[in-house]
């Protein structure tokens, strides 16, 4: 389909990049866990965090905050390190918070100069807060305090936590499986217009790579959201669509196996392939977009938008898409060459 | 003047394709046992369906009035098509203009399977005593889904009637592309039935609408194509 061997050899070295980048770039610090949870209002929190890839012994300048809104902040009166993974905050909560709901829920802001901050948003909630408003000297201007670190690694985001690293396979090969069937479209609509066998060959080769791909796509999913959710599958609208999507494409190839006439089968095989693909649109960008779903992406849940695709991922991310697709279009060019093969000998015997 | 020109023709096609229909409707009551036997099938399903359940609540008339009406469109639309495909068929495609014939057609099915709906709706209230609350959702979910539905069906119909073995094929390709559309008709009925109350409807409804003229479209595009073979 492209001439040439740089474009196989492209995709190979991007995938290895992105294999080696995508497994061995570490996630930035973080805070895994803090406990208690609840406190009421006008007690000591022994706050007990868990840090995730940081350096608390060793790095100077700890400084923990609990952040209510932009200008009520509280900052740690104490800090005990157990270790590198591990300190205990002391925070003297104040009788009174200016909310307006019942539980005023704080984000977990820990600071040093290692490695930089690390937010964990509600942390803590903090009940019977009183109604009379009274002075707090709440800490307004730490912004400036915190420690910006600039290191090559992924981002630490609550809930994913190292399965972030499947953004360059799950999320980049159903990429490539879209990249893959639009150019299966484009083959079918150039077989019908030119009638030209080999258009039909490169259609259903992409089109079974894509298949394969989508496949790999849910498997990989799936791994995840046993890591995530707890389950393989879940009744979730993004899953069950995507695999409706492959029961689509499912029927191409039964369609293809069932017709016995050559130029009937080239022929209905490409009009069902453009059939399938405009069904595919609605099942895959309409309705997920309408209902809600926990999959990243979804109801403010982590995935490709804005701050989550940040610039390390992109720089893994963007060569998985591109890395992929040539190696999909490098299988069905071996499918193609050796569906040809096949016509050719099939031709000889009938000849013989 | 220009646009008048485009009315006369507009109104000539649109009459053509009434007669047409009128024709199908026609030919429909001359072989009166394809329709009783649609509607046997149909209530034969049903009561199989409530024996086999004894109590059913809404959620399972909801489900089960959508897998019914799922298997009583496909019978019925294949029906529509294998059937007058050997004999007559050739007489009628060379005397009309296909793709009309082809839009009759599936227009009448349309029609079809929102009569068969409802006698299905009907017929499921009578023996579960679970009845529909709001007939308006539950009348535009019926109109809108069959007319994805019976487009949809008519094309991959005429699909497999140009394969070889068509009934197989038809059931395989056609199940899995109506699936959206089977789904936003189970949303919209479980608001009917008041299974739940949605405040964003109208946004289903006009995504149900959508995906029926992305079928529309895409079938009259295709049909040319698919009928040159």
């Amino acid at each position: 389909m492209i001439k040439g061997l740089w474009w196989k050899m492209l995709g190979v070295i991007l995938f290895l990049y992105v294999c080696i980048a995508g497994f061995v770039v570490p996630l930035k610090p973080g805070i895994y866990n803090a406990s208690p949870t609840n406190i009421k209002a006008g007690q000591t929190l022994n706050l007990s965090i868990e840090g995730y890839n940081s350096h608390y012994k060793s790095a100077e300048e700890l400084t923990a905050f609990l952040k209510f809104d932009s200008i009520q902040i509280l900052k740690a009166t104490d800090i005990k390190v157990n270790s590198e993974q591990s300190i205990e905050a002391t925070f003297n909560i104040p009788e009174y918070i200016n909310t307006k709901k019942k539980i005023a829920e704080a984000t977990l802001i820990v600071d040093n100069a290692t490695d930089g901050y690390s937010i964990m948003p509600a942390a803590v909630f903090v009940n019977s807060i009183s109604k009379t408003p009274s002075q707090v000297d709440w800490n307004t201007d730490f912004v400036n305090d915190l420690h910006q670190v600039d290191a090559f690694a992924f981002p630490f985001r609550n809930i994913l936590y190292e399965t972030i690293r499947n953004t360059f396979f799950h999320v980049a090969i159903w990429m490539s499986m879209m990249i893959l069937f639009i150019g299966a479209l484009y083959s079918s609509i150039q077989y019908l217009r030119t009638r030209d066998r080999r258009h039909d060959i490169h259609s259903y080769s992409l089109t079974s790579t894509g298949i394969v791909y989508g496949l790999f796509g849910l498997a990989s999913g799936a791994i995840w959201a046993k890591y995530t959710w707890g389950t393989f599958w879940t009744s979730d609208i993004k899953l069950n669509m995507a695999a409706i999507a492959m029961l689509l494409y499912a029927a191409y190839w039964i369609l293809r196996s069932s017709i016995e006439d050559l130029d009937n089968k080239y022929k209905l095989s490409a009009i069902y392939n453009i059939f399938a693909f405009v069904a595919l649109i609605p099942l895959i960008f309409v309705i997920p977009r309408l209902t809600d779903s926990l999959h990243p992406g979804n109801g403010g849940n982590p995935a490709l938008g804005g701050e989550d695709l940040d610039n390390t991922l992109r720089m893994v991310f963007y060569p998985a898409i591109i890395g992929l697709t040539l190696l999909g279009v490098w299988i069905s060019d071996l499918v193609s060459r050796y569906l040809k093969l096949e016509n050719i000998i099939q031709e000889k015997e009938n000849i013989l | 003047m220009h646009s008048v020109h485009l009315q006369n023709r507009m109104n000539a096609l649109l009459r053509r394709i009434y007669s047409l229909i009128k024709k199908e409707l026609l030919l429909d009551f001359k072989q009166k046992h394809i329709l009783y036997a649609v509607l046997l099938y149909m209530v034969c399903n049903t009561f199989i369906a409530y024996k086999a359940f004894g109590d059913i609540q809404a959620v399972s008339w909801n489900a089960l009035f959508v897998i019914i009406f799922l298997f009583v469109g496909l019978n019925s639309i294949l029906k529509s098509f294998s059937n007058r495909f050997n004999s007559k068929h050739l007489f009628y495609y060379s005397y009309y203009n296909p793709l009309e014939l082809f839009i009759a057609k599936a227009i009448y099915n349309w029609i079809l399977l929102v009569i068969l709906s409802i006698l299905l709706m009907c017929s499921m209230t009578f023996f579960t005593g679970v009845g529909i609350k709001d007939f308006g959702i539950f009348f535009i979910s019926v109109l809108s889904g069959s007319l994805g539905v019976s487009f949809c069906f008519s094309f991959i119909a005429l699909l497999s009637v140009r394969s070889d073995n068509n009934s197989t094929v038809f059931s395989i390709l056609a199940l899995p592309i109506v699936i959206p559309i089977l789904l936003l008709m189970l949303k919209l009925n479980a608001t009917s039935l008041r299974l739940i109350s949605d405040s964003s409807i109208n946004k289903d409804i006009i995504l149900m609408g959508g995906i029926d003229l992305l079928f529309i479209a895409i079938t009259i595009i295709m049909f040319p194509i698919l009928w040159k073979a």
